[in-house]
């Protein structure tokens, strides 16, 4: 892998965290829910520090390039965190529904009384 | 024997008086509940000048969240039969007896059917009509002559499933579900009318396509494997 390449890997994955940092001090996002992306960020500087490691990786796999294999990684690690999202926004949405629901149906009653 | 309509309104001003002072008039022994389901007309308006009884959501929950507060407002009050009826006048109140004579003699759930003694035409909408058919058949077994239609009659079992289970796209899935779980279905014959006032949901035809993929979908590749245990 080449320095600059290095380098720039190293420059994003701080970037990412020092943009979740101040997202969360914000208060735009809970803590809970940045821990994939602290990762993600984690993961970039080990691969531009062992480059090595990736390559191995990528022949023991059977894949033929190195690029293949990150992009094929990325993508399916993508494609996680958004199914985890489409769990989350499920689970807002029943607990909203039911909060209206509930809100409705007590409103109702007490107007009765 | 209690009793309950459940009429789910959103942004039915043009119609929703009428249903309720009708369903007063055939059926004054029934209890009744509108859901308003956070309507941005002057259906809330409405309903309070004519003192009728009803559910303020304070949000729009869509259609299914609205009859569901229905359902569940039923079950907590312990009605027996839960009659989900539509707020835009395409339901007639006098074929409500039938369906809960059915309920009464123990059946689970009683839909109400337009085609049981009458043709389907071939218009796009009957043409999605058949395609539910076929899919509910492939999937149950059971032929239904008219799996959309939303004028049922449930008794205490699907009336706590309906209430519960927040999961579901609209009639057609709920129908394969009932079915899958051996719950007692069965499909009375009434008749229906064009809507009064208003405008249709299904009128704007990417609804329609997107309301055709999301049932297909949820009843050949959801409430097919879904079972209660």
């Amino acid at each position: 892998m080449e320095l600059q390449l290095q380098l720039l890997i190293i420059f994003a994955a701080v970037l990412t965290y020092l943009y979740i940092l101040y997202q969360i001090k914000k208060m735009n996002v809970n803590v809970k829910d940045t821990v994939v992306w602290f990762l993600f960020a984690l993961l970039l500087i080990v691969m531009s520090l062992i480059p090595n490691l990736l390559v191995k990786i990528t022949h023991l796999l059977g894949f033929e390039i190195l690029s293949n294999f990150v992009f094929f990684f990325f993508i399916g690690l993508m494609f996680l965190v958004i199914f985890r999202q489409s769990l989350q926004i499920s689970n807002l949405e029943k607990k909203l529904k039911k909060l209206a629901q509930e809100v409705a149906i007590r409103d109702y009653k007490d107007e009765k009384k | 024997m209690k009793k309950i309509l459940i009429i789910p309104a959103y942004n039915e001003e043009d119609n929703i008086i009428n249903v309720v002072t009708n369903l007063n008039k055939w059926h004054p022994d029934y209890d009744y509940i509108v859901v308003n389901d956070g309507s941005t007309d002057n259906t809330r308006r409405l309903l309070i000048e004519n003192n009728v009884e009803f559910i303020n959501l304070p949000i729009n929950l869509g259609f299914s969240g609205a009859v569901q507060t229905g359902y569940r407002y039923a079950y907590e009050n312990d009605y027996d039969v839960a009659i989900q009826f539509d707020g835009d006048g395409q339901h007639l109140p006098e074929f409500i007896d039938t369906l809960v004579d059915e309920v009464l003699t123990g059946t689970d759930i009683a839909i109400g059917s337009r085609f049981i003694d009458s043709k389907k035409d071939w218009s796009m909408r009957m043409i999605g009509s058949r395609l539910i058919s076929i899919c509910t058949f492939l999937v149950t077994g059971r032929k239904l002559s008219d799996p959309t239609s939303g004028m049922r009659a449930v008794g205490k079992k699907v009336m706590k499933v309906f209430s519960e289970n927040l999961d579901f796209i609209a009639e057609p899935d709920t129908n394969v579900y009932l079915l899958k779980n051996k719950y007692n279905l069965k499909e009375v014959s009434v008749d229906m009318k064009d809507r009064e006032a208003g405008e249709s949901h299904f009128s704007n035809p990417i609804n329609s396509v997107s309301y055709m993929i999301k049932i297909l979908i949820s009843i050949l590749f959801v409430q097919s494997m879904r079972s209660e245990d």
